[in-house]
């Protein structure tokens, strides 16, 4: 397990494998401290599945680890405008072909195929239209059909009246 | 309606209205009062006393009731409703009384029950001999717009503990369902569909279409940015709200809504820095990580003007102008292009000082303090009805985000989402006493311990489509829209 966390940290990800299927988030929560004790619920994927989140702390990640659980599993971690250890094209390569270019929305920027979605290797990088990574999220190895439906996260925030 | 027929219906319902005759914003009023007409024209047949009963100044004001036509006709006392009719204005009917516990079966047909749930009305106001006479007349109409202004019968349904959470839920009646369709339905049609002629210049303006659209644009951008941007203090710590701070007003925001809402379900309390966030921060990250992102910034707020605001729908009026035919749209690309470089710099600080964004349970906001300490208790105020509205948000049934995401935004999607969430939020604030415990929770240091409870507090800002929120709950009853919504039972919301 620790060598999982040990990516996170040292945000290299050129030979991830995925989060552990039955990852603990007790494990995760024990590694990286928590910005606040608070817990939100949230849905994930279009199959809109219930989970928990808590944002956490770790150096390189300018905007904090955003770390999604379901009972005990800990199912997806999230980090906005991550500071790699490698360049975004080491670890493309590394990662070689992605199943899928998905379609997100950058504040009120939509970045068609954007998504560099490698289920198999439980990680999707979200790519700017400069080439700059501007979101990475972590999941256990699963199909396209499985991330699509239960690991994705679109919503997306509208101004308020 | 096509937009520039609805816009100047819209205006010359709100000249007509005043601003505010029910103390909302017009905008409320006008949107209203275009579903109204909307809801008319699709009848001819009823047009004559459309024009009598629907916006002769003495309206129905329950989003249950109002507009539709036979109920308001009643309440004008052109007409009764008795034993015999039948019809939506029926179901609306006996649907209020059963969400006001005055036992009614729900069928669209005044029978004995209607009558006796009607007379039993009539009598717990006070009515007596033969005006608890078991008729829907004017003056019972009246009492029961009234019945519902404050949302007090949904809130007794919804917090008595000796209630099963789906008793006196039902199955809709295809009838029912089409009511309900239309109810959310916020798409605009017109009547017969012509689009208006495009007049570049005008008799009552000295400048072209274009020169007008420019100069309402560069004005609006100024207003926005002395609001926004020029009046906020520096961003120092000392003028920002902190954490603790903000979770003090979303935890209370929890708990008032937990108070109507926590037999259906209950979530965890927003928080900042975890689904609260500073928009500020936000967006200049996410500006500044992207080239792409800023421009597409700028131009946005460029677009939401040209679309959104008061005054340059007023032009398009004026010269019959839609924006998205080629001859207009040939007239404002250069103009919009020019605008978005001139005012680059601008623009992005708006984007950034932006007061709020929300969307899946989270709230991007602005944590600047006011310059006195009435605005600081109003900024608090603010906070906390926001923050009721999006940890409704939270507790919607996956089952219902699922059911409501299968609708086109305009066909029930975005009145499931946002219309629902707010008329929910105003179930929550409209049982709010605001006693000095209150006050001096949400208002923290700002409170004014010598004189508490002097102080206007801000209502709530609404998306105009709670309106439509209510009127399908007149239809489908509040127990149907509560099962759907925080159960997911949305067998109950067929449409
Ligand atoms: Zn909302």
């Amino acid at each position: 397990m620790s060598e999982v966390w040990d990516a996170v940290a040292t945000r290299d990800f050129r030979d991830w494998r995925g989060l552990p299927r039955d990852a603990r988030y007790a494990d995760f929560d024990a590694r990286f401290p928590r910005l606040t004790d608070a817990e939100a619920r949230g849905l994930l994927g279009s199959a809109n599945e219930i989970a928990y989140y808590r944002v956490h702390l770790a150096e390189g990640y300018p905007q904090h680890l955003k770390a999604w659980r379901q009972d005990t599993r800990l199912v997806l971690i999230e980090a906005t405008l991550p500071v790699l250890a490698t360049t975004l094209p080491e670890l493309t390569a590394a990662l070689g072909e992605p199943a899928a270019l998905l379609d997100f929305r950058w504040d009120v920027l939509d970045v068609p195929e954007g998504v560099h979605v490698h289920p198999d290797r439980g990680i999707a990088l979200f790519v700017g239209p400069e080439g700059q990574l501007l979101r990475l999220s972590l999941f256990a190895p699963c199909d396209l059909a499985e991330y699509m439906a239960t690991r994705r996260t679109t919503d997306r925030l509208v101004e308020r009246p | 309606m096509a937009p520039e027929r609805t816009a100047a219906v819209a205006r010359s319902a709100q000249r007509k209205d005043g601003q505010g005759e029910d103390g909302q914003r017009g905008r409320f009023v006008s949107a209203e009062r275009v579903l109204a007409l909307q809801g008319a024209a699709g009848n001819s047949a009823v047009g004559a006393l459309v024009q009598r009963t629907v916006g002769d100044g003495h309206d129905l004001r329950g989003n249950r009731f109002k507009g539709n036509v036979t109920l308001e006709a009643v309440y004008d006392g052109e007409r009764t409703l008795q034993r015999g009719a039948t019809g939506l204005p029926v179901t609306i009917l006996q649907q209020a009384l059963a969400d006001a516990a005055f036992a009614s079966t729900v069928n669209g047909q005044f029978g004995p029950r209607t009558r006796d749930a009607v007379r039993a009305f009539q009598t717990a106001k006070g009515m007596t001999g033969a005006a608890a006479n078991g008729v829907l007349n004017a003056a019972t109409m009246d009492l029961l717009d009234q019945h519902f202004l404050g949302h007090a019968p949904e809130r007794a349904i919804a917090t008595d503990p000796t209630r099963a959470l789906t008793d006196g839920t039902r199955a809709l009646s295809p009838a029912e369902q089409a009511a309900l369709r239309a109810a959310v339905t916020t798409e605009q049609r017109a009547p017969g569909g012509a689009l208006p002629t495009f007049h570049q210049t005008i008799a009552s303006s000295p400048d072209p279409y274009e020169v007008r659209i420019r100069d309402a644009l560069n004005a609006d951008i100024t207003a926005q940015h002395t609001r926004l941007v020029t009046s906020r203090p520096p961003r120092t710590p000392a003028n920002l709200m902190g954490a603790a701070e903000i979770d003090r007003v979303a935890g209370r925001a929890k708990a008032v809504t937990d108070a109507v809402f926590g037999r259906y379900q209950t979530g965890p309390a927003l928080a900042f820095g975890l689904n609260i966030r500073d928009q500020f921060d936000v967006r200049s990250a996410e500006i500044a990580a992207s080239p792409a992102a800023a421009d597409a910034a700028a131009a946005w707020r460029v677009d939401k003007l040209l679309q959104g605001e008061d005054d340059i729908k007023e032009i398009d009026r004026q010269h019959g102008a839609v924006q998205s035919r080629a001859a207009e749209a040939a007239l404002i690309a250069p103009i919009r292009t020019a605008v978005i470089a001139a005012r680059r710099a601008e623009l992005l600080a708006i984007h950034r000082n932006w007061p709020a964004s929300a969307g899946g349970g989270e709230i991007n906001l602005q944590r600047y303090r006011g310059p006195t300490a009435a605005a600081n208790r109003n900024i608090l105020w603010r906070l906390f009805s926001t923050v009721i509205h999006e940890y409704v948000h939270t507790l919607e049934h996956p089952t219902h985000v699922t059911f409501r995401e299968a609708q086109a935004a305009q066909r029930g999607g975005f009145v499931l989402r946002e219309g629902m969430t707010d008329y929910f939020a105003k179930m929550v604030w409209d049982g709010l006493t605001f006693d000095t415990a209150l006050r001096a929770h949400i208002e923290g240091t700002f409170h004014d311990a010598a004189n508490p409870t002097a102080h206007p507090i801000p209502p709530p800002a609404r998306y105009d489509e709670w309106i439509n929120a209510e009127r399908a709950v007149g239809i489908i009853g509040v127990r149907n829209a509560m099962a759907a919504f925080f159960l997911g039972r949305t067998d109950l919301i067929r449409m």
